[in-house]
């Protein structure tokens, strides 16, 4: 925090630093212009909010002391001066407007900041309604989304919305709608899909650009939306659903939480976390603008889930949202009532099908390219008999100022029910961090009556405040002795809400020696791609804990998972089937209630047995597993080439697992760079490294670029915008 | 099947008038990228720019002519002038039953060229006749120089899998204000 308010300081003197130039030019407006003089009034006459996070600036031109020179006198005859400003300076003018031209459509009226629950103000803003299709087939989802973006203002306006999807979603179609008519968008490298935009935009046509911040947060903008007009832009992607413990789980996330970047975080590269109209103030190229609490925006959401589960659905739940269901023809429909459509938290859908029917399942997929799979992988009852070894427990919780409120008191009890449920040949530690971090004991501490009181009186006294710097509950975690004997167990629970994902994956990776970590999302919209990432890379589990939830019940489904061994180092035959390219590259391991997922190319047939060959403990196990072959609906093709799922989920699977490989060498911009890039082109899919971009040629708006206006949005439910928003 | 490639330019009377509109946007899109962009340094400022000015934007309609016939599938491969093209967006038909945008092969694209491909299986009735402009290829063009532009259709035909004699053409247009 101390950091972020560094660079708050910082950006306030440049802001008056800024304003200052902005005086001089305005005073030169009545002068007849030079050619350099002129150029220096475009260059300044109409900044943007957009992000700029590289500035050159020539500081020399300015004279201190006042006693001429000044800005002008850096060029000579004949030379262009080209200013280039930091977006901020606008905005120190304009945070309190509502509107970007000059036209305000809405009067803002002061309310108590006290009330926040109160009646509330409504903002205009761009974005107006969302619509999200899903339809899921087996466990692959196909999910539409629309997002719907229309100009209240009256002059022209460019959107830019930051808004997360799922972390394994292979995001293969964008769409631009104007009216009635549809342009598909081109994947691109990203810089020349940038350019395009730009170009695209400065030359006044209707343009949309989609670009990945992270495998979990977007960026979508519109360029030059004329006043009162609408486009929609349309995303499709696939992606597979989780299983853990009987159930399977959808779910949507409709807001990103807001990121703290702690000290170290290279400039530009975190996610910053800004009041709205106060663009340009975390000092991140990728900015979330949020609703103050006594605001509210007319953005709002509907969502419909359309579920072929094959097998009887028995029973459905979900618990972030109140839903309206049907049944037609064996299919279930899903969709969120009218009353809960506020975009604030995750959407989670949870069912369980028909008792037995649960068995390991192939899905394969063939086209013009060849042969893909997906191979979800059920855990074999036979190692349930096996027991497991002693552990040495380590909880580590967040106990950031996002965390206060509701978060860390779900997180206390799942730790408190963790603590009497040990088995007495454990150890256990408990690390909390927020600016730094604390822990209960110098050392593990054995399970004994006084241990567990003491670690119970210690959980009590935590509180949510101050930052998330986790690399030091990182380095608390793993950065000791371990235990003889014992297998190290890590629990992270924490909302993930950091920017420095791509840091903290690389020190655990560096430091977790033999440990196992075992991650809680906590929270109404947890960041899912750190959490899952952990877990992937400590070779555990994930597990969510949402307001509704109950974090006992979720703690237990922890502890009958670790109480027996995992299947480790496993191996597979798959007969006749001869594959390639299998993704993750090293199978995971298997835990009980915990199937994993592999996909791949293949040729041949597939099989309707498979053997699985691995370790349990010390034990060599092997096993026949019995699997259900099905052909994925592959109906939708272009020129005998699947549009379908399968292969979009194949390619981003790859792309992970290479992301994964980068994340621990942490070389961005190598050889696996490009091979990330040549993928996600080859199958059309949204990357790091590439972006979709759509332009409407065969128009050009009038007047000059519109301003920009990022798309506020609410804190996720729970989360206190005081405590995790810079203003 | 090779159907007759026929390039129409219909350069609008507007077209001068563009030019000197389109310079003038480019004048405003300096400030635009400055703003906006974030360079890393001047230089980069000024290449940037002056890509952005070095460009414009231009849409070319795919046609088909299928007489009396109603069209039902057509599969269809666009191409134009690599070097200083590139495609920014593919667009469906005016004609309802083709309206959505159609899907390209992504690999092709790569070499700007699409492989543009749909069908609909409604009654004879509801399908386009004559005349009908089945997808807009949105362009961006580098430099003065107007692209080659080739098409080549591989099928076209009725419901009934009927194959249609069908001309297919193009026609340029520079986007008006």
């Amino acid at each position: 925090m101390k950091t972020q308010m560094k660079m708050y300081v910082s950006c306030a003197l440049f802001a008056l630093l800024m304003n200052l130039i902005g005086l001089i030019i305005a005073g030169c407006g009545s002068m007849p212009m030079s050619r350099d003089a002129a150029t220096v009034g475009q260059s300044t006459a109409r900044h943007t909010e957009t992000a700029s996070p590289v500035i050159r600036f020539p500081l020399g031109a300015i004279d201190p002391t006042g006693k001429g020179g000044g800005l002008l006198s850096v060029s000579r005859p004949g030379e262009e001066l080209w200013v280039i400003a930091k977006p901020v300076v606008i905005n120190e003018d304009r945070n309190n407007a509502t509107t970007p031209g000059t036209g305000a459509l809405v009067i803002e009226q002061p309310r108590d900041p006290l009330h926040p629950d109160g009646e509330k103000i409504t903002v205009p803003i761009p974005l107006k309604h969302t619509n999200v299709k899903a339809k899921i087939q087996a466990y692959i989802a196909t999910v539409d989304v629309t997002q719907q973006f229309q100009n209240p203002y009256d002059s022209k306006i460019e959107a830019v919305y930051v808004f997360p999807l799922p972390e394994n979603a292979a995001i293969n179609e964008f769409v631009m709608t104007i009216g009635e008519r549809k342009i598909r968008g081109i994947i691109r490298e990203r810089e020349e899909a940038e350019q395009i935009y730009l170009a695209a935009r400065s030359q006044g046509h209707n343009a949309a650009l989609m670009t990945q911040e992270r495998p979990n947060i977007f960026t979508q903008k519109v360029a030059n939306i004329e006043p009162g007009k609408q486009i929609d832009i349309q995303i499709r992607y696939f992606h597979t659903l989780a299983y853990a413990d009987g159930w399977y789980e959808f779910h949507f996330p409709m807001v990103v939480g807001p990121r703290y970047n702690p000290a170290a975080t290279a400039a530009g590269t975190g996610i910053g976390a800004v009041g709205r109209n106060k663009s340009g103030l975390s000092g991140q190229t990728t900015e979330v603008a949020y609703l103050r609490p006594t605001e509210r925006s007319g953005h709002d959401i509907s969502l419909s889930v359309d579920l072929d589960a094959g097998v009887q659905v028995e029973e459905m739940l979900c618990n972030s949202h109140q839903i309206t269901r049907s049944n037609n023809n064996g299919r279930s429909q899903v969709a969120i009532a009218a009353q809960d459509t506020i975009p604030n938290k995750d959407f989670v859908l949870r069912y369980r099908v028909a008792g037995d029917t649960i068995k390991s399942n192939l899905l394969v997929h063939r086209d013009s390219r060849g042969g893909f799979f997906t191979l979800m992988l059920y855990p074999p009852r036979d190692l349930r008999h096996l027991p497991r070894r002693p552990m040495e427990m380590v909880f580590v919780l967040d106990c950031s100022g996002s965390m206060s409120g509701y978060p860390i008191e779900q997180s206390k009890r799942a730790i408190r029910h963790a603590l009497q449920n040990m088995n007495g040949q454990d150890t256990f530690q408990i690390i909390n961090f927020s600016n730094s971090a604390t822990q209960l004991g110098d050392r593990p501490l054995a399970v004994n009556e006084a241990n567990v009181r003491r670690a119970m009186a210690y959980v009590d006294a935590l509180q949510g405040e101050g930052g998330t710097e986790m690399i030091t509950g990182i380095k608390a975690a793993f950065d000791f002795p371990q235990s003889e004997g014992r297998q190290r167990v890590v629990t992270f629970l924490t909302d993930g809400y950091i920017g420095n994902e791509a840091e903290i994956l690389g020190e655990m990776h560096k430091r977790m020696g033999p440990a196992r970590v075992f991650s809680f999302g906590i929270g109404s919209s947890v960041n899912r791609y750190l959490m899952e990432s952990m877990a992937r890379v400590g070779r555990g589990a994930v597990a969510y804990i949402g307001p509704n939830d109950s974090g006992p019940e979720i703690m237990d489904h922890f502890f009958q998972r670790i109480s027996k061994p995992a299947l480790t180092d496993i191996e597979l035959d798959l007969g006749s089937m001869k594959t390639r390219d299998v993704f993750p590259r090293r199978v995971p391991d298997l835990f009980v209630g915990r199937p994993v997922l592999l996909v791949g190319r293949f040729e041949g047939e597939p099989p309707g047995q498979i053997e699985v060959r691995g370790m349990a403990g010390n034990e060599r196990v092997a096993m026949k597993v019995n699997v259900q072959a099905m052909q994925h609906d592959a109906s939708a093709t272009v020129n005998g080439q699947a549009i379908g799922g399968i292969p979009a989920v194949w390619a981003r699977m790859q792309i992970q697992s290479l992301s994964d490989q980068m994340t621990h060498t942490q070389d961005h911009q190598g050889e696996l760079a490009g091979v990330i890039k040549q993928v996600a082109i080859d199958y059309s899919l949204m990357s790091a490294y590439t972006a979709f971009v759509a332009v409407d040629s065969s128009r050009r708006t009038e007047g000059a670029v519109g301003t920009t206006v990022p798309v506020p949005v609410p804190v996720p439910a729970g989360v206190k915008y005081e405590t995790t928003v810079q203003e | 099947m090779k159907i007759l490639i026929c390039i129409t330019m219909l350069m609008a009377a507007a077209a001068s008038r563009d030019l000197m509109t389109h310079r003038a946007a480019s004048a405003q899109s300096f400030a635009s990228a400055l703003s906006d962009s974030a360079p890393a340094d001047l230089a980069d400022a000024r290449q940037e720019v002056a890509a952005q000015r070095a460009v414009r934007f231009a849409s070319v309609d795919v046609m088909i002519d299928t007489k009396d016939l109603p069209l039902a599938v057509y599969q269809l491969e666009f191409s134009a002038t690599k070097e200083i093209v590139k495609i920014v967006g593919i667009e469906g038909s005016s004609h309802e039953a083709f309206r959505e945008a159609p899907h390209y092969d992504p690999q092709a694209i790569q070499r700007e060229r699409v492989i543009l491909a749909a069908f609909n299986t409604a009654a004879a009735d509801k399908l386009p006749r004559g005349k009908v402009r089945i997808a807009t290829i949105h362009l961006q063009i580098t430099g003065d120089v107007e692209p080659v532009y080739q098409v080549n259709a591989s099928v076209i035909a009725t419901v009934d899998g009927k194959p249609i004699d069908a001309a297919v053409t193009v026609q340029t247009t520079r986007a008006p204000l």
